[in-house]
């Protein structure tokens, strides 16, 4: 092959591999969207009417005040510039594509457990999102949590990347579902109760508990404490609608997590929320 | 004639004390009453739209035309002063009273809108108008003037 044509094969495969990276299948959209959705990327990333992504409002903890940045593709304020291997090593090691770690109120703890398809498709879907020049502001935070390089020590500690390995003892729908609630769902970034030093506390895995002003409710089968006495049918019209069963409604975060996933989601994948949600142990 | 004085005493005594026990009552508890059959009256919607296990439209209807006809009493429920004792309200509802009237009057829209929508016979347009009233109508105050439950 001539210098010429080697040059050429070079540049062709070069804008193939470009051009494959950048079209995503409808279906591979279809399911980034789906995940969008039960990901609540928007309920942290959105602030209250505004721009879609474009960066959130405070989000209250007990470790100081987070702002989650800008995640629209925008080049010089958003992710616009991250390759499909950036986002990756964010959602599964919480690092920036510079390699500075992400404090854990981004819950990569939780994306962690997201097949590569999964984030893939993610991904994907993030790219059409209209672009938004809107720049970050920095977490407000106390000592010592605002010492970043803290974080390695935290991450070397804590954090397991490990993905989600489905349990061949259960049912499909339960994996589904438990893959969904402990994946892109995070809904045990709430819901589970932390230690002083800002890990989940497995022991008390779903038992809820207090985050910054807002109670958490527990959700284990625990008759008393949890919704031990819900029906499927409660559950159900929780996450359809966010109904509980006094007829009252969620408020605050969850209404959000109601309105921009679980209400969204195929009937399919919300019946195995429902199951694997029914099946917690009670704490 | 002895009989016809004991009656007189009685309900002489016996007159106030029984407005008295209808005035003495608890703002808070005959709220609270009120709020129980909304939600009562909610959960029955539910189960006819979401779960579909019973009822027509036409008693979503009903429910909804009991609510958009009770919500705009709501603030007449919050007398100042009602916050100290066994409630979850909170002082906010009196510091903003013009919000908490203009959210029971919202609310009182959203409620008319789901007798229209279930009057209408449709479906879908009846469980969107009743996660709206849930949302933003009943979410409307519970959100801001409502302590959470622990």
């Amino acid at each position: 092959m001539s210098r010429g044509g080697a040059t050429l094969a070079l540049a062709l495969g070069f804008f193939l591999g470009a051009g494959a990276a950048a079209a995503a299948s409808p279906e591979e959209l279809a399911r980034g969207e789906l995940l969008f959705h039960i990901g609540g990327c928007t309920n942290c990333h959105t602030a209250e009417g505004g721009p879609l992504l474009a960066g959130g409002d405070p989000l209250e903890t007990p470790f100081g005040r987070f702002y989650a940045p800008n995640i629209t593709p925008d080049p010089e304020t958003g992710i616009g510039r991250w390759s499909e291997a950036d986002f990756l090593r964010a959602m599964r090691e919480g690092r920036s594509p510079s390699g500075a770690p992400y404090y854990p109120a981004f819950p990569y703890t939780s994306y962690a457990k997201m097949s590569e398809a999964d984030l893939r498709a993610l991904k994907a879907y993030l790219d059409t999102i209209p672009p938004v020049r809107r720049p970050n502001r920095e977490h407000e935070l106390g000592f010592p949590y605002n010492v970043r390089w803290g974080l390695l020590l935290w991450q070397w500690a804590f954090h397991d990347p490990a993905p989600f390995r489905p349990d061949p003892t259960k049912s499909e729908a339960w994996n589904r579902g438990a893959y969904l609630v402990l994946g892109p769902g995070h809904c045990a970034e709430c819901h589970t109760p932390r230690t002083w030093y800002g890990a989940l506390d497995d022991s008390r895995a779903f038992a809820g508990g207090r985050l910054g002003k807002e109670v958490i409710p527990n959700i284990t089968s625990d008759p008393e404490k949890g919704i031990g006495r819900w029906t499927a049918g409660d559950l159900r019209g929780l996450l359809v609608i966010g109904i509980k069963p006094d007829g009252d409604f969620v408020g605050g975060d969850m209404a959000k997590v109601v309105r921009n996933g679980t209400a969204k989601l195929p009937e399919a994948d919300r019946e195995a929320i429902v199951e694997f949600l029914l099946s917690l142990p009670p704490r | 004639m002895r009989g016809k004085w004991f009656v007189a005493i009685g309900a002489v005594l016996g007159a106030p004390m029984i407005l008295g026990v209808a005035s003495a009552q608890d703002p808070i508890k005959a709220r609270q009453a009120e709020f129980k059959e909304f939600g009562k009256r909610m959960g029955a919607i539910k189960d006819t739209v979401i779960d579909k296990k019973g009822g027509t439209l036409a008693d979503v209807a009903g429910h909804a035309e009991y609510l958009a006809g009770k919500i705009p009493q709501i603030p007449s429920w919050f007398p100042e002063g009602s916050d100290k004792g066994e409630t979850r309200a909170l002082p906010e509802i009196w510091l903003n009273f013009a919000d908490f009237e203009a959210k029971a009057k919202n609310a009182q829209g959203l409620a008319q809108a789901l007798v229209v929508a279930a009057k209408s016979g449709d479906q879908a347009a009846t469980a969107q108008a009743f996660g709206k009233l849930g949302q933003e109508g009943c979410g409307g105050c519970h959100q801001p003037y409502r302590r959470p439950q622990n």
